[in-house]
């Protein structure tokens, strides 16, 4: 690939790394230095890329989760994934029976700001693969490459996130009043005459 | 609330993103027929990732131009030695959950008139509303989602028009003035990959999906289209920009007699492009 060509195709994702990177930084004022090091890493790694069928997105994502890790540290990172847990979960644990929080009830035009916060709250494993799936639209298999698991954990993963975001919203909704409101009484539903 | 294997949900969630393998999307397809009440349940794990890809996109700041100048400097540090097995990313190799796929269309499809026609008796929030600032930030919303998630899947667009659409299809071509009921887009750089209908909240709505014609590119861009029935208070042949400046995916929009277009696109610079090769006026 000629060497244009590569920066054109990096510097295309450029937005997306910074969006990810954005939501994954503990704190804002990192996220520069993080897109930063994503590039430093991604350039020196240059010659072992090969453009696949799915562009270089994943690649890039794959090594700003790389310079996350060694950002913050492995026992640092895993301290914050448990302080961020609500639930203590295992990859590969079994399944059992739960219960289903329902969502119906939700007012989907005003969870804005409570969602991004319940997604914010979610431990750093959970929150990255439901960020590239949901935000950035990768497939299972590509989110699998990037975090270096089996599709398997992805699912495990994916499932788990939308479990606990659905926990939290539908608790919200119950406290905070974000359900949908009647819009007309029965009587008004009536023909007018 | 009701109780289900985790292990189910967990098959649900995959299917939601298109992820089963068609024998088990099959099988999950008829038993969500003889179950609503799972349905349910689908339809509100579509509707939290929508809501949450909206409130992340929403919440994320434009990317700062002294961080762009920084990469834009690091990149252009040194040459990269890079191999190339270049092929598209919707490219057969890509396919292979097609069938999976074209049943996920199907199953959003249905999903989509069930809901239309029976759950509770309710309408799309889209028609209900008469308000047409929350008609366009529901439209621009549930299109910049549709085109996120179905540009992942080139192959489940058909190369004919929605049949069930095609009165759309005849206005299109009016307006266009072209035999194709869809834009030429080629002198910005995209080909027509094909068209599909859409679920709610979009129903009655087709999704032209373009890709690059360059392989080496991989952002894709959609044109949505459906009649114009009063749904939208902008002049015909204006041009009108929904998203925010400094939106991920600009969304444009523009509305002739018959029809109303959305232009949803991942760059201003393309979308822009595109936008002149899709107008007439």
């Amino acid at each position: 690939m000629e060497e244009k060509e590569f920066q054109r195709l990096a510097l295309n994702e450029l937005p997306a790394v910074f969006r990810l990177a954005y939501h994954l930084a503990a704190k804002r004022h990192e996220v520069d230095d993080l897109v930063q090091e994503t590039y430093l890493h991604a350039l020196k790694a240059s010659a072992t890329f090969q453009l696949a069928d799915h562009g270089m997105r994943p690649w890039l994502f794959k090594i700003l989760r790389n310079v996350i890790n060694e950002h913050y540290g492995k026992q640092q990172r895993e301290a914050k994934l448990a302080v961020n847990a609500h639930e203590p979960v295992a990859d590969d644990g079994q399944p059992g029976i739960s219960e289903v929080p329902s969502l119906a009830e939700v007012n989907w035009d005003q969870v804005d700001e409570r969602l991004k916060h319940a997604i914010d709250e979610l431990p750093l494993n959970l929150k990255t693969v439901f960020l590239l799936s949901a935000v950035e639209g990768l497939r299972y298999r590509e989110i699998a490459e990037v975090i270096g698991a089996p599709v398997g954990t992805v699912m495990s993963r994916l499932f788990r996130a939308r479990e606990m975001l659905s926990v939290r919203l539908a608790t919200l909704a119950g406290e905070q009043g974000l359900v949908r409101r009647e819009e007309v009484s029965n009587d008004e539903m009536k023909p007018r005459t | 609330m009701a109780r289900i294997e985790d292990n189910f949900r967990q098959q649900l969630t995959a299917f939601a993103d298109g992820e089963l393998e068609p024998a088990q999307s099959l099988e999950l397809l008829h038993y969500l027929c003889d179950h609503p009440e799972v349905l349910a349940i689908l339809r509100e794990q579509q509707q939290l990732r929508f809501a949450a890809s909206r409130a992340v996109l929403n919440a994320t700041p434009s990317l700062p131009p002294e961080l762009r100048q920084k990469v834009e400097s690091i990149v252009a540090q040194q040459p990269a030695n890079v191999s190339s097995a270049a092929s598209p990313w919707w490219s057969p190799g890509r396919t292979a959950g097609i069938a999976a796929a074209i049943l996920l269309a199907a199953c959003a499809f249905w999903v989509g008139k069930h809901f239309t026609q029976t759950a509770d008796g309710t309408e799309s929030a889209l028609n209900q509303t008469s308000d047409p600032a929350l008609v366009r930030v529901s439209l621009r919303d549930a299109v910049v989602r549709v085109h996120v998630d179905c540009s992942r899947f080139p192959s489940k667009h058909s190369a004919e028009f929605p049949r069930e659409l095609s009165p759309l299809a005849e206005s299109i071509r009016r307006d266009l003035k072209l035999d194709n009921p869809y834009p030429n887009l080629s002198s910005a750089g995209f080909k027509f990959a094909g068209a599909g209908p859409c679920a709610e909240p979009l129903e009655n709505t087709a999704h032209l999906l373009y890709v690059p014609i360059d392989p080496g590119q991989r952002d894709t861009l959609s044109i949505f289209v459906q009649a114009f029935t009063g749904q939208v208070d902008w002049e015909k042949d204006t041009v009108v920009t929904l998203s925010a400046p400094d939106s991920p995916h600009p969304v444009l929009a523009w509305r002739s007699d018959q029809v109303v277009y959305f232009l949803v696109g991942n760059d201003l610079n393309s979308a822009q492009k595109a936008k002149a090769s899709a107008t007439w006026f």
